[in-house]
């Protein structure tokens, strides 16, 4: 568990495409604005407060991997792991996006894939990007 | 944190996403403050709920920002439990805001009424040390960022630190030494 009272950096992990796996993920949910709003607000939490809010961050059966829960009509659970590199205790990178019911992951095994994506970032460090907010929907609409 | 304040700005006027937001954290505020208080009177679980008249599962269930069905009655059992008022009231988001920012545990501890030193004070210590709390509770690039935003109300004050303007009921202060720090 991420013992701390501070600041966090946040990173997104890349495909081989290039593409921000986060992004992606929640461009391809049914996600409302009201949920980019609690997505974007639990994110928020964790970069600005660390594990100070109890019940924040889930672990998950995979050692390295923990996960937010959102919970609305569908219950989101964004993965990430601490560091990975060395600034372990100061950066999270989210992994992989997945939502939850009745205590199972979709898609299937994704904590797995998060550690997956994980060791594949420990070898390939340039495989992530700065955190983007899930906002983007939302500024578009606005004149 | 400039870069999510200024973000938090463009979003929050969406009212569906700004509401979703506001909801989420209100519950991440509520669960971490009963945690950091019951902590800094080293209290467990098992101690509050006694104290409070409930049972420890329901803590429990209480200091998780997942939960969200808060009831007045049950808040005003923890807030006597602590030996502290409930404040409940209708905020600004820009208000909001200001508390994301400053979620710390220092910021989310409040003394009992045995270690309250209002009741020691005069009434203009008071009022200067409440209206000064309220910026030292921000961090420096926010206080400053708000502190630009209410240029306007520029009035110099006493004990080098000049108060910047007034918004939904709070003070700013930017004191010079901040001001060349932040250029």
């Amino acid at each position: 568990m991420i013992i701390m009272n501070q600041q966090l950096k946040l990173f997104d992990y890349i495909d081989d495409n290039g593409f921000n796996v986060m992004q992606a993920w929640a461009d391809g949910m049914p996600m409302q604005k009201r949920d980019r709003g609690r997505l974007d607000s639990k994110i928020d939490l964790l970069a600005i407060a660390g594990c100070l809010p109890p019940g924040l961050v889930h672990p998950t059966k995979c050692r390295h991997i923990m996960h937010l829960v959102v919970r609305g009509e569908v219950t989101f659970c964004p993965m990430f792991c601490r560091g990975p590199f060395n600034n372990y205790h100061n950066e999270c990178t989210f992994l992989l996006g997945a939502t939850e019911r009745d205590r199972k992951y979709s898609p299937t095994n994704a904590d797995r894939e998060a550690e997956k994506k994980r060791a594949d970032l420990s070898v390939n460090p340039t495989k992530r990007c700065n955190h983007e907010r899930f906002t983007k929907l939302t500024q578009e609409v606005i004149p | 944190m400039k870069d999510l304040l200024n973000s938090l700005k463009k979003s929050f006027r969406d009212k569906e996403y700004r509401h979703g937001y506001v909801d989420e954290f209100l519950n991440a505020n509520i669960a971490t403050q009963i945690k950091v208080l019951r902590e800094q009177r080293g209290w467990s679980q098992k101690e509050l709920a006694k104290r409070a008249g409930m049972l420890q599962p329901r803590i429990s269930i209480l200091e998780n920002v997942d939960y969200s069905s808060w009831s007045i009655s049950a808040l005003r059992k923890i807030a006597e439990a602590f030996d502290l008022t409930l404040c409940v009231s209708f905020e600004s988001f820009g208000r909001r805001v200001q508390d994301i920012f400053s979620l710390k545990r220092e910021n989310l501890e409040r003394p009992s009424f045995d270690e309250d030193d209002f009741f020691e004070q005069t009434i203009e210590n008071v009022e200067a040390r409440t209206d000064r709390e309220a910026y030292q509770k921000l961090p420096t690039e926010i206080a400053s960022e708000i502190a630009i935003t209410l240029r306007s109300n520029l009035i110099d004050q006493q004990n080098n630190v000049i108060t910047i303007g007034r918004a939904n009921g709070s003070a700013y202060y930017y004191d010079d030494a901040r001001s060349a720090a932040n250029g």
